[in-house]
């Protein structure tokens, strides 16, 4: 490790439900939206995140740390993502897009997408509605058009039931 | 709770686009939001081959005018086009990979002088190559293994049709 010149800068972060967290500023611009205020020279106080709640930030400053915690391997950097993934429910993974699609954090809103894609794999219409909870709107004929027309999607799902 | 009626349009076409061409078709049928993100380019950009555009400019076939990148794929999966030569080209509509046909013309028959090469309707190419008569064999076809998809296994057929069999017997050797 390289001795320390100094103490590392730190920046506050607000959340839109008043929560204050700090974070390293070699961490937190991995988000685009923080380092281009950091480079505006926008960074001096508090950085308001409006559309983050207190609950994902907490989340995403995790994953920054952890993140950037590790060196240049991305093996490692995969491991880690996959754990720290491992335990969210979706209604938290969906936070998570909203947040790293708000922070622009690509690594972030990558691993998060995978994560949903995985789920939705080879899985049938009725399974995906249930696992996400996703209202059909379509009217009845609406419906039965658009599965005409897609109708060779139907062999070969791998399963309809809720395991 | 709908999350994903929560999500921008654009962030619901990142996931679909990390699933397959099955899957993203399949999206379109679960509600009004997923069709919309599941039909746009950026989506289908990322079924098509990577050189789908080198692929489509050594096309000799006439190509099916493709308003969008999903009628192009489709378009890439029903109708096969020719390229470079005596090679087809198409897609298989599930995951998008690459399956190639190499017409007779450009396979190495050994014995040529017994062989016709003459249309034939129930081929997709303009000829094929029609057996006189022949004590053995030998045929070989080559394709450039950069033009396959990656990370794929691969099975080769050969196609033929029997039209007298006088003579043949069960070989040995396949």
């Amino acid at each position: 490790m390289a001795a320390e010149t100094g103490t590392p800068t730190t920046l506050t972060l607000k959340s839109n439900d008043d929560e204050l967290f700090s974070v390293a500023e070699s961490a937190a611009i991995l988000s685009v939206t923080i380092r281009n205020m950091v480079e505006d020279g926008c960074a001096g106080g508090v950085i308001p995140l409006d559309n983050v709640d207190g609950k994902t930030l907490a989340s995403v400053i995790t994953y920054m740390n952890g993140i950037s915690a590790i060196p240049a391997d991305e093996e490692k950097k995969k491991s880690y993502r996959d754990k720290f993934l491992s335990d969210k429910d979706f209604e938290t993974l969906a936070d998570m897009v909203l947040a790293a699609n708000y922070l622009n954090m690509s690594c972030l809103m990558d691993a998060v997408s995978a994560k949903i894609a995985q789920v939705m794999e080879k899985k049938s219409v009725g399974w995906v509605r249930r696992k996400f909870g996703i209202e059909n709107d379509y009217t009845p004929e609406e419906e039965a058009a658009v599965k005409e027309e897609h109708k060779w999607t139907f062999e070969g799902v791998e399963t309809d039931d809720d395991n | 709770m709908d999350c994903f009626a929560r999500l921008p349009e654009g962030c619901i076409s990142e996931i679909v686009s990390l699933t397959s061409a099955l899957d993203a078709t399949r999206a379109s049928i679960l509600s009004k939001q997923f069709k919309s993100a599941a039909e746009c380019d950026y989506v289908w950009g990322r079924f098509l081959p990577p050189d789908y555009r080198e692929i489509i400019s050594t096309s000799v076939s006439p190509l099916l005018k493709c308003d969008t990148k999903k009628d192009l794929y489709f378009s890439l999966c029903d109708s096969p086009i020719l390229i470079n030569g005596a090679k087809m080209l198409l897609l298989d509509k599930r995951n998008g990979k690459k399956c190639f046909m190499v017409g007779a013309r450009e396979l190495a028959i050994s014995w040529k002088g017994c062989w016709d090469f003459t249309p034939n309707a129930k081929s997709r190419f303009s000829e094929v190559a029609k057996l006189r008569s022949i004590g053995w064999i030998r045929i070989q076809g080559k394709i450039k293994t950069r033009m396959l998809s990656k990370n794929t296994n691969y099975a080769a057929y050969m196609v033929f049709s029997l039209e007298r069999m006088d003579g043949l017997r069960s070989s040995k050797t396949v």
